[in-house]
């Protein structure tokens, strides 16, 4: 290929390159980067977290520094929940005003008789009713008369009483001056739900900034010069959190570690122009992998840009070395040994990459194709492209020589990492069964203590935890209705038990078409129901004619269309019902019944009964963190393929046995060393750990390609020495910022890499060896 | 019976006062609003008190208006029990904000369920109303009611006229009647067309 092709194919690849990545749609769906499902409740549950109505939800907090101040904060909040009501961007907003409800309370009394449960044949008999006016009259002298009084000539049965002792089995949530309180009086709460699903993170922060307006306006409005302050809580604010904090982190960081990087470059090799020509390796693998990305995948993912380049930031290397170690043009030898490391070099860290992709988590897989085709890109651009536009090589050389002259000195180090390498390995035995953490908090962008505010809220709300679920899902809405019906008395009974303290099913509100039919079959003709009340009326205090809009209400119920989900919409229960009876992808429709204060104790009973009756009770904690601790298992076998590639790539190449081995020793000893240093000063490993040591071995096995097989002559072997320990010390630097961040997905990336580039250096010099001349 | 002979002295008692009001032109309106601060700063000065209580719904649905008797016990300034001997036994304790209401049902067991006040708006404007009259707090009753006094002390009777959406919470009237810091009589309009009348006497 002539020269001037070579340069228009890179001209032209990265032309195409650039339109690929420029009309590729920019996703920051956050569920990426959590584990794909594996079994259908976990498909529902993966489902909900990224789409469902819980995950649209903000809590909002209107909080005053005093209790005494309660008042201002009930204003606040009470104009606020109006003005979300008018803002596009939520779909319903409620602070626990009565009135509120009152709608709801109306749905559900015109719809009594096909909603309750006392509606049955024997009901309607005389018997039956002189039992219900019994009770009736009983009701009327007691304390809560004044609710029942209004009521009691359409519904003396107390259908109503009924109903709504079944669906409100918690105590409702703490009022004070129309607007729910958290328990300390402080904190007035509003409800909301975005218009826009929680994973549209754009979306989302755009809602919360219109929040804020809107709070800002409330202030002044009901509360002008008061002293109180706004908290959010929920999945969506989170996430918008999350990304801010990844954001702000990993921009200052990378400003800082480009300026440090840059600055020690200049300083050694004093070349502004490799300086500049530094960045093309990297940005042509970025770009090339960006371009891969959006064929492949059809979007890229905020988390893929931010990442990726730290990934790949190890190519800066590359052009380190092919400045460094470039010999003579002349000198074919010489340069056919670099490009042969350089290959090596970059075979084995793609490899590395490939167990990322292998992870299951679709961010990651993204991440990892990106990384492999960026490294490849990379080192191709460094080989064939950097050459001709460096400056001529300016030879520099360590001050000193390794292996060294005193062969005791590496003796010594062998022996100093044999002994790390040994208490690593005991420290890592020491805590076995505890050394991976699964828990949902260790990986979460903000790190513990993000969830007080909303749990916190959500106690003090009495909405329903969002811990435990039991799920069902079948082909049609009318069979999965009647599946929560059958599970009814088993949740009751299990209720009574104790396992539970209250549970909210959908069947409820939106009972069966079936079960509904029965329902307005048990409702006697008018004639029939006539002759039994006048039967019922005539022993009891109550007047002749005092019920008969009970008897025009339950001829009207009795011919009336059954209800169906659109009854309800547009208020609170339309919500509930929304959020509790999803239509799947698949066309089949779940039911999720949400329950509160499950007693962990009595939870296998529960579950047992629960899958005994072809439903499935969901531990999010617990299940979200099984499928974590799946996906880590997962990850360990990727990995540990990924290492077993590298091995075959390095025989396949070297053809030597004992090189191959001593360069393994070196990778292995970097990578259990890390491990171990993680153990012990991070407590526990998590995915993150575990994808970051893939790194380790990457880069560990780049500094044993060139340390194991030094050049017989020593100034090339000074040269190649300087290039590594430069390299080194720029992966150090950009590893050793990056362990400074809060965010913990930083932090733990940081962490590991910059311990392991340390015992990766040390590990190879430790192995470093001179190649034989006839080699 | 010393309800009915009781109920009979305080509509008497009632009526006397009324014929002397009604031929005193001279109890202007800053008299009445006077009064109407000397009555509550009495109601004030009782502090916590148990009475027995009897109550008497008259409504359409009804043939014979049914009674039931208990005691009333409030504890300035928010701690209201309502304790029903008969027709059955029913503990209703409104302290503050929570309800708990506890009620035997025929086969003696005892039932107890809670609710927050601001969730039965019909009971809590009852609540409120006469938590702030036992408690002599006239301010908050003006904000709910336009009060109107009808006959001065000693023996007094107070009218109360909702002032916003008159009729939203079931009341469109109530009426009071007494002798000095005593309250002997609540009777409740309701929009259903029901009276509920409360009598109120030294418990025994």
């Amino acid at each position: 290929m002539s020269v001037i092709r070579r340069w228009l194919v890179l001209l032209a690849a990265v032309v195409v390159c650039g339109w690929l990545v420029a009309r590729a749609p920019i996703a920051t769906d956050i569920a990426a980067f959590l584990p794909g499902p594996a079994t259908p409740e976990q498909r529902l549950l993966a489902e909900q977290l990224r789409d469902g109505i819980a995950a649209r939800l903000v809590l909002i907090g209107v909080s005053v520094p005093d209790a005494a101040q309660a008042q201002s904060a009930a204003r606040v909040a009470a104009v606020l929940t109006q003005r979300l009501r008018a803002d596009p961007h939520f779909t319903f907003a409620v602070s626990g005003d009565a009135r509120d409800f009152e709608r709801d309370r109306v749905l559900l009394f015109e719809a009594r008789y096909l909603l309750s449960p006392q509606v049955t044949p024997a009901e309607f008999t005389p018997q039956g009713l002189g039992a219900a006016l019994k009770r009736l009259e009983q009701r009327l002298t007691s304390a809560l008369a004044p609710l029942v009084r209004p009521m009691a000539p359409m519904d003396p049965t107390g259908e109503m009483i009924a109903l709504i002792e079944r669906i409100a089995q918690r105590p409702p949530p703490r009022t004070q001056h129309g607007v729910w309180f958290t328990v300390d009086g402080r904190t007035a709460i509003v409800l909301a739900q975005t218009r826009n699903p929680g994973f549209n993170i754009e979306a989302q922060e755009q809602a919360q900034r219109a929040l804020q307006a809107a709070f800002a306006a409330s202030r002044d409005e009901a509360a002008p010069g008061a002293n109180v302050s706004l908290e959010l809580a929920g999945p969506g604010v989170f996430a918008v959190e999350s990304r801010a904090r990844i954001q702000r982190d990993a921009r200052r960081l990378s400003i800082l570690a480009t300026v440090l990087i840059a600055g020690l470059l200049l300083l050694v090799l004093r070349s502004p122009r490799f300086l500049l020509l530094a960045a093309v390796p990297v940005g042509t693998g970025a770009l090339a992998g960006l371009a891969v990305i959006a064929a492949a995948f059809g979007e890229i993912h905020s988390i893929t840009l931010g990442f990726g380049l730290t990934l790949i930031g190890e190519a800066v290397d590359y052009a380190i070395y092919v400045h460094l170690q470039r010999a003579a043009p002349d000198d074919r030898k010489g340069n056919a040994r670099l490009w042969r490391a350089l290959l090596l070099a970059v075979l084995s860290s793609a490899a590395g990459f490939l167990a990322m992709i292998l992870s299951g988590f679709r961010g990651l897989t993204q991440l990892g194709v990106f990384s492999l085709v960026g490294i490849i890109v990379s080192g191709a651009v460094a080989r064939y492209y950097l050459p001709a536009l460096l400056p001529p090589p300016r030879p520099r050389m360590l001050p000193f020589d390794w292996p060294p002259a005193r062969p005791a000195l590496q003796r010594g180090l062998q022996v100093l990492l044999v002994v790390v390498v040994v208490l690593s390995v005991v420290q890592i035995a020491a805590r076995a069964p505890a050394v991976w953490t699964d828990s949902l908090s260790s990986i979460s962008p903000l790190g513990a203590g993000s969830g007080e505010l909303d749990a916190r809220l959500r106690g003090d709300a009495a909405l329903p935890e969002v811990r435990w679920l039991i799920a069902l899902e079948r082909p049609t809405q009318q069979e999965a209705l009647e599946q929560a019906e059958a599970l009814r008395p088993v949740l009751e009974q299990q209720r009574q038990a104790g396992a539970l303290v209250a549970f909210d099913s959908p069947a409820d509100i939106l009972p069966s078409e079936r079960m509904q039919r029965a329902r307005q079959a048990a409702l006697p003709e008018q004639s029939a129901l006539q002759d039994a009340l006048s039967k019922a009326v005539a022993p009891t205090n109550f007047s002749p004619d005092a019920f008969a809009p009970f008897v025009t209400a339950v001829e009207a119920a009795r011919k009336a269309p059954l209800l169906a989900p659109a009854y309800y919409a547009g208020g609170g229960l339309g919500q509930r019902l929304a959020a509790q009876l999803v239509q799947r992808p698949g066309g089949t429709t779940a039911v999720l019944i949400t329950v509160h204060g499950v007693d962990a104790d009595r939870a296998p009973q529960l579950r047992a009964a629960v899958k005994a009756q072809g439903a499935a009770l969901i531990d999010l904690k617990e299940d979200v963190e099984a499928l974590l601790a799946d996906y880590r298992r997962t990850a360990v076998w990727a990995a540990l393929a990924g290492g077993a590639l590298i091995v075959v790539l390095l025989a396949a190449q070297l053809r030597s046995a004992r090189l191959v081995s001593r360069m393994c020793v070196a990778i292995a000893a970097a990578v259990v060393i890390t491990a171990g240093a993680l153990v012990r000063f991070e407590g526990s490993l998590t995915l993150f750990h575990l994808v970051a040591l893939l790194l380790v071995a990457g880069i560990g096995s780049n500094y044993a390609i060139f340390l194991c097989r030094l050049a017989a002559d020593s100034t090339t072997r000074r040269t190649t020495l300087a290039s590594v320990l430069l390299a080194c010390a720029t992966t150090f630097i950009a590893f050793a910022l990056l362990s400074t961040s809060t965010t913990p997905v930083l932090h733990m990336i940081g962490t590991t890499v910059g311990i392991g580039t340390l015992a990766g250096l040390a590990a190879s010099a430790a192995c470093a060896a001179v190649e034989s001349p006839t080699a | 019976m010393t309800d009915r002979r009781l109920l009979l002295r305080a509509l008497l008692g009632a009526l006397a006062v009324h014929g002397w009001a009604a031929t005193s032109p001279a109890w202007a309106q800053a008299d009445r609003a006077a009064d109407l601060e000397k009555l509550f700063a009495l109601f004030a000065a009782q502090g916590e008190r148990r009475k027995a209580f009897v109550e008497r719904r008259h409504s359409i649905l009804f043939r014979n208006p049914p009674e039931t008797r208990g005691t009333l016990y409030f504890k300035p300034p928010a701690l209201l029990e309502r304790d029903a001997i008969s027709p059955r036994r029913e503990t209703v304790r409104i302290n503050a904000e929570s309800v708990t209401l506890r009620t035997e049902g025929d086969d003696g067991k005892v039932v107890e369920r809670k609710a927050s006040l601001a969730t039965i708006p019909q009971l809590a404007n009852l609540v409120l109303t006469i938590r702030a009259t036992l408690a002599g707090d006239l301010a908050t009753l003006r904000r709910m009611y336009l009060i109107d006094m009808k006959q001065p002390l000693p023996r007094w009777r107070i009218e109360l006229a909702p002032i916003d959406d008159p009729g939203a919470n079931g009341v469109n009237a109530i009426s009071m009647a007494g002798e000095g810091g005593e309250v002997h009589r609540i009777e409740f309009t309701e929009t259903s067309g029901d009276r509920t009348e409360l009598l109120l006497s030294a418990a025994r």
